[in-house]
């Protein structure tokens, strides 16, 4: 059970859980100040000096101490929005405005600025010193660039090369007002790099990718969970008003991911793949039957004998639920592929990457575990063609292209294919759903539920199919999707 | 472990029994050795790096009586029941370094290093580490833990008020050289034998380092309370190179002075307002005279102040970075006056804000507020020359001769 004291704040008392940072209590209470150096993932330096509060000891005397590591303890007196307090803030945020670069307005990172905000609540009301903004750009990596004029030298990217990526190929060099970030010679090319732009909090590590992307206001976000691998990172996808996912970011979950997410799961989601499937093929004349044409040939050949489903790792456990059901009902023979599998990548800050390329692998395991249903392996199949003993097939894909292992399908009368993009040969192919446009739950490697919420992208099948996965209208089911609630 | 502890029972008391006293000869963390006595102290490290401004005894200590340094520190290290003690002494002085290794190969092999010792059985293990320098003045209590784990050269911001800094986990003294060489003779005569020297308040000596246009520069043991500045210049150094009337710069947090105020200002922390309390405005510091011709002008010697001072800031906080930086610029831009001139008000508030930035929470370390003050004091004693030099189309203010200009005088950190 946590203790709880009281603390006064500004002549309000209020509760706290002694040895919390003064910080995190400030900001449970509502009252807002800026640590621009300060990162809940990282350790705290207290370099920035713009948290600075006012602290009465058992004497009345104020002593100054940074909210950010010193800790809460009871009968504590804090002054935080008093002038003296206001004062000093303004003056720390004045010494840090004073080389960078004035460029907002332009700028990637405006609107969701860390610096802007701290300047815009706490910053001196006019700035009495000259400025001295630079304008360089350094390209670090593929999707990253360092404008120097921008950096405050708060050392968070430092820190996190240094503590959680543990690559250090970014660092802090030189001393005084010469004090600089510098990359290696090899650039910054680790698979946590993207992190980098996130905590930047004056904008000065950008996505040379999202110079041209609608401003930050004009996008809302959905709280999902990325299907990258086995990991299953807390993630926000960033929509713009068009609805498409311009971005993808990490939220905390201090159980599974920290703060973190890797370049794989942040990049390089193929949900926009230009190859995607929008209607099943082959077409119908009429687009507007498409779906109901399709799925019904789907359900009439695989009622027939020697039949077999493939699943895939990237189906939720209620898509699969429903699937297995629904091939128990057919008396269709199951089977699973797994990914291949690659090398888990750990860092020393305690973030891992996956070795299954798929999030829901374990999921599936523990789903035909728990119903006593066997599933073959893609072995099992494999013999089970050669045998003669699978006459028609549904593949289950919805990963990355390529990510199925090949099968030598010859003897299979009828091959139906549930994936993302045309790639596959077969006769008839169904739009599959990304995990980015998926309402539902993946159990992830660590045996946790991770819950998945549709990025309301705008799905090429939707526009004539109003559920989230068509393959539900294969099994039978209708109206399960969006109502579904874990919880 | 508790038979030793006995050493640090008098921290409180404001009598040369205690060690806490003896900071005021020079040293620094009394509050350290109070908060010290309540704790566990995995280890001692001894700064020798001296860092602040033409300071050199903790050099000279470890060159010519690095025996006394290690006993201090081996004395501390018992008190503390610290294991280990780390030397941090710069890279760059090597022949200190050599004469300290000599020395602690001669201790191991007397068997006061590295083995258990008399009843107590507490073996200390001395490592010495050698750290780049010169460092930011007065920022060592928590760089140097830093350098000892290989990180960059900063101070750490403490964890709490009362927090002592920390080395792999476990919490560190760390404590300056010249005190810690005090130890030995006060252990062995006894408190009463040093108490008979100095002031009341201020009892023993105070080595000062006295360097600059002097005829004979160099450190002076003297008694506290014995003389004044002038005494120090004209008696021990020798008087300035030029014969005529110095401007003595003393260093670490004090004001420059100048004709009639060298005589009156006593060296004696008592006779200062921090910190004795006396009637002499400034920090009495630790004891460091750098002496200038009268031909050097006060702003040049501002602006090499200031110039070294943005090039030794570690650049963490912003006030000390760009603070320094800014006035480091505005200040050459004063020695070489133009066309443009310099926006006094504005100047003497930045160097004001950088003064204050350490008390007002705005940096973890002091330097800033050494380099504020000394400049302060230095533009105080020439308010003329000063509003001179800022107007639009002042002349450059500059000297001739090998020794009056402020070049010639070493000043580094």
């Amino acid at each position: 059970m946590t203790q709880i004291c009281q603390i006064e704040i500004d002549g309000r008392a209020c509760d706290a859980t002694p040895g919390e940072s003064l910080l995190t209590t400030l900001h449970r209470h509502g009252i807002v100040v800026p640590a621009l150096c300060h990162h809940p993932g990282l350790s705290c330096p207290a370099t920035c000096r713009s948290c600075v509060v006012h602290v009465e000891d058992a004497q009345a005397d104020r002593h100054v101490v940074t909210a950010c590591n010193h800790s809460v303890s009871a009968g504590m007196v804090l002054h935080v929005e008093d002038e003296d307090s206001r004062q000093l803030r303004s003056r720390a945020l004045a010494q840090l405005l004073q080389r960078h670069a004035m460029d907002c307005p332009t700028c990637e990172a405006a609107g969701e600025c860390e610096f802007q905000e701290a300047v815009a609540g706490h910053g001196p009301q006019r700035q009495p010193h000259e400025l001295q903004g630079a304008t360089d750009r350094v390209q670090l990596g593929t999707r990253l660039i360092f404008d120097a004029g921008r950096c405050i030298q708060c050392g968070r990217c430092a820190r996190f090369e240094h503590e959680v990526s543990g690559t250090q190929q970014l660092s802090m060099q030189g001393r005084g007002g010469d004090i600089d970030i510098v990359a290696a010679t090899t650039g910054v090319d680790h698979a946590m790099a993207g992190n980098l732009v996130d905590l930047c909090p004056a904008g000065a590590l950008v996505d040379p990718e999202s110079t041209f992307l609608p401003p930050t206001w004009t996008r809302r976000s959905v709280d999902t969970v990325c299907g990258g691998c086995g990991t299953g990172c807390a993630i926000r996808a960033d929509i713009d008003g068009e609805g498409r996912v311009v971005s993808l970011r990490p939220r905390h979950d201090e159980q599974v991911n920290g703060w973190w997410m890797c370049d794989h799961g942040r990049y390089e989601s193929d949900a926009d793949h230009e190859d995607r499937l929008a209607l099943p093929e082959p077409p119908s004349p009429d687009p507007e039957t498409a779906w109901q044409v399709s799925i019904d040939r789907l359900k009439r050949r695989l009622m027939q004998p020697r039949s077999a489903v493939w699943l895939s790792p990237f189906l939720t456990l209620e898509e699969a639920f429903l699937l297995i059901e629904a091939a128990q009902g057919w008396r269709a023979r199951l089977f699973q592929w797994a990914p291949p599998e690659a090398q888990e990548q750990s860092f020393p800050g305690g973030f891992k990457i996956s070795a299954c390329a798929a999030p829901n692998a374990t999921g599936l395991q523990r789903l035909l575990a728990g119903s006593n249903i066997q599933a073959g392996s893609t072995t099992d199949l494999q013999m089970a063609i050669a045998e003669k003993q699978v006459g028609q097939l549904l593949m289950c894909g919805g990963g990355p292209a390529g990510g199925r292992p090949p099968l030598k399908r010859d003897g299979v009368v009828f091959v139906a294919a549930h994936d993302l993009t045309g790639a596959t040969a077969a006769d008839l192919l169904i739009p599959a759903s990304h995990w980015l446009e998926k309402d539902g739950t993946f159990l992830n490697q660590t045996q946790q539920l991770r819950r998945v919420r549709p990025a309301d992208v705008e799905m090429a099948c939707w526009d004539l199919w109003p559920e989230p996965s068509p393959i539900w209208f294969g099994c039978g089911r209708q109206g399960f999707g969006q109502r579904w609630s874990p919880s | 472990m508790q038979e030793r502890r006995w050493l640090l029972e008098g921290v409180e008391r404001p009598d040369a029994d205690a060690l806490d006293v003896y900071r005021r000869n020079g040293g620094y963390g009394g509050a350290r050795w109070r908060q010290a006595a309540g704790q566990d102290v995995c280890a001692l490290v001894v700064d020798v790096t001296e860092s602040e401004a033409g300071r050199f005894r903790d050099r000279k200590l470890a060159e010519r009586l690095p025996h006394r340094l290690i006993e201090g520190a081996l004395i501390a290290a018992h008190a503390l029941a610290a294991d280990e003690v780390y030397l941090c002494i710069r890279a760059d002085w090597r022949r200190a370094r050599t004469v300290l290794g000599h020395a602690l190969g001669e201790a191991e092999a007397a068997g006061w290093i590295g083995r258990p010792l008399g009843r107590s059985g507490h073996a200390v293990n001395f490592h010495v580490h050698p750290v780049p320098g010169p460092l930011p003045a007065r920022g060592g209590d928590h760089l140097l833990p830093n350098l000892i784990e290989c990180s960059r050269p900063e101070p750490r911001a403490a964890f709490g008020v009362d927090a002592l800094p920390t080395l792999f986990g476990g919490s560190v003294l760390v404590h300056c050289a010249a005190t810690l060489g005090y130890l030995p003779s006060i252990l062995s005569h006894g408190a009463d034998a040093f108490r008979v020297l100095g002031g009341k308040d201020f009892p023993g000596t105070v080595a000062v380092s006295v360097s600059g246009h002097v005829r004979r520069p160099g450190l002076f043991e003297i008694e506290i309370g014995t003389g004044t500045f002038g005494d120090v210049i004209d008696d021990l150094a020798g008087g300035t190179v030029a014969g005529g009337e110095s401007l003595a710069i003393f260093c670490d947090g004090a004001p420059a002075l100048k004709g009639e105020a060298i005589w009156s200002a006593a060296v004696d922390p008592a006779a200062w307002s921090h910190p004795g309390g006396g009637p002499q405005m400034g920090s009495f510091g630790s004891g460091t005279i750098v002496v200038a011709d009268e031909s050097v002008a006060p702003i040049e010697l501002a602006a090499k102040w200031l110039r070294d001072a943005a090039e030794l800031s570690c650049g963490q906080c912003p006030g000390c970075r760009e603070g320094s930086a800014w006035l480091a610029k505005q200040s050459r831009r004063l020695r070489q006056g133009g066309v443009a001139g310099v926006d006094l008000p504005a100047f003497e508030a930045r160097l004001e804000e950088l003064a204050t930035s350490e008390a007002d929470g705005l940096s973890i370390c002091g330097h800033p507020t050494v380099a504020a003050q000394m400049t302060q004091g230095l533009l105080q004693i020439a308010p003329d020359e000063l509003s001179q030099q800022a107007a639009p189309g002042a002349e450059p203010c500059t000297n001739d001769g090998p020794l009056r200009t402020a070049d010639s005088i070493h000043l580094r950190f």
